[in-house]
């Protein structure tokens, strides 16, 4: 039996909810990004917005330079989760197998279901009605027999678009079609395919495997299968939790500091964070990346492995430290991010020293509290110097900007 | 814009059928009638659930919030145009 997938893709999503909290912004072009005052980007910007060039992920600055009189809006995204959770709760109605693939997107099977709605057109636009009627905001649903075929698809139609593609229609649409439109092909690797004679997907389809392999090891086998609009991933069962790879932070200073203690200051917190998540996921990890960005935008990045599986931001701190003496620091710092990976779930051990078991009591305790009260009402020291330093920093950035 | 003011108001809701419905606050001694809800959400300040609200009273916009355990009110947020 082929399968009926659908994907729902939200439309300008920040956005299309800043203006549903916001009557007065109707009609206005609306950029979501993060605080003005520092260095940040656009996350979102609606359709009126976009009119004048604006792109996600463009420094707001130049998008402002585009657009002087758009709306900013701080994003907060307690609201956009909430209103995701509201959503996933709507497809729940629909199909147990929902795969919410990122904040604004999810894949729906609803191969078993969709006659209960009168089939898979009718099970889309009902869904399309319900966010519409119970959220104000609309979608663009893709529907197919594969999640390959049903992203194209809601790309294809948008905005509040419904766009169906069949199995027997992806010769003529492959045709013509750049291989980069296809979900998972990136600059770089189309880039590589070109470089083979290969521009369409119908070309993609038609290169040979085993050549595909012999460059691309196993992705060769499913860059192929990408090519003929085939796709093997399953929808996952929404209560299904993927398997976590690495977990990490980074964050961009507030401007470029070649002060070591603001940077020290910044990855404690950084770790802090990733410790954090990993004792609530119940995660612990052996290997610490490093990455830190300088002002000409060159990046140092290194790894280590340690010999045991941790899940405690200081410990996480100490290996990136140890990292970051062994880089050549020579220019100020722009970004500092640390990632944990090598990932084992569950079956901690219990500490064998009473050093070590004060350190899980605490560790334990500060959880609890920070649980209780909300993240850093206890945290150490050298996260409220990161605060002090970085607040003197933002004072100074407003000093030179006044001169 | 946006204009933080995180003060703590009095509000009259009604409370029903699973959700709350602002009705009116009184921010600095003077009653705000709430013309309409425009949008809902919530969250969590530590293990507290805090429901937030956009409520349009008159020409404003105002973001309210709920602290389901203290049981008060806040007053976040107004909407200055320009």
């Amino acid at each position: 039996m082929e399968k009926v997938i659908l994907h729902v893709d939200m439309d300008a999503y920040f956005a299309s909810v800043e203006e549903r909290c916001n009557p007065f912004l109707k009609g206005k072009p609306v950029i979501v990004s993060g605080d003005p005052d520092t260095r940040t980007t656009v996350a979102t910007a609606n359709y009126r917005a976009r009119e004048y060039g604006i792109k996600s992920g463009m420094p707001l600055r130049k998008a402002l330079r585009l657009c002087p009189d758009a709306e900013i809006v701080v994003g907060d995204s307690a609201k956009y989760l909430s209103t995701t959770s509201r959503l996933l709760e709507i497809f729940r109605e629909f199909t147990p197998w929902v795969e919410c693939y990122s904040i604004d997107e999810a894949f729906l099977d609803v191969t078993g279901t969709a006659e209960l709605n009168g089939g898979e057109v009718e099970t889309a636009k009902k869904i399309k009605e319900r966010i519409k009627s119970e959220l104000g905001l609309t979608c663009s649903v893709g529907i197919a027999p594969n999640k390959l075929l049903a992203k194209l698809a809601s790309d294809r139609m948008k905005p509040d678009g419904l766009t169906r593609i069949k199995a027997e229609e992806v010769p003529e649409l492959f045709k013509d079609m750049p291989v980069e439109k296809l979900w998972g092909i990136g600059d770089k690797l189309a880039l590589k395919l070109n470089s083979l004679g290969i521009r369409t997907c119908r070309e993609l389809g038609d290169y040979p495997e085993e050549k595909l392999t012999d460059i691309f090891g196993i992705q060769g086998h499913i860059l192929h299968c990408m090519g003929r609009g085939e796709y093997s991933s399953h929808v996952s069962l929404f209560s299904e939790e993927p398997e976590c790879k690495s977990m990490g932070h980074s964050y961009t200073l507030f401007r470029d500091t070649s002060n070591p203690l603001l940077v020290k200051a910044t990855l404690y917190r950084l770790c802090e964070q990733v410790g954090r998540r990993l004792r609530k996921d119940e995660y612990r990890g052996r290997t610490i990346t490093l990455i830190v960005r300088l002002s000409d935008f060159e990046t140092l990045a290194r790894q280590k492995s340690i010999q045991n599986h941790t899940d405690d931001g200081s410990t996480i701190y100490n290996v990136a430290l140890s990292i970051m003496e062994t880089f050549r620091v020579k220019k100020p710092v722009r970004l500092v991010g640390v990632s944990v990976s090598s990932l084992v779930k569950g079956g901690k051990q219990l500490p064998l020293f009473e050093r070590d078991r004060k350190r899980e009591r605490l560790l334990s305790a500060t959880d609890r509290i920070n649980d209780k009260f909300g993240e850093f009402t206890v945290s150490s020291g050298l996260v409220l110097m990161e605060k002090k330093l970085s607040a003197q920093s933002r004072v100074c950035h407003g000093f030179i900007k006044q001169r | 814009m946006m204009e933080e003011i995180l003060e703590q108001v009095r509000v009259g809701a009604v409370f029903g059928n699973g959700s709350i419905k602002p009705r009116w606050f009184i921010w600095k001694e003077r009653k705000y009638p709430v013309d309409s809800v425009s949008y809902t959400w919530h969250d969590r300040s530590g293990e507290e659930p805090v429901y937030y609200f956009s409520v349009v009273a008159g020409a404003d916009l105002y973001e309210l919030s709920f602290y389901t355990k203290k049981m008060k009110w806040i007053l976040n947020k107004v909407y200055v145009e320009g």
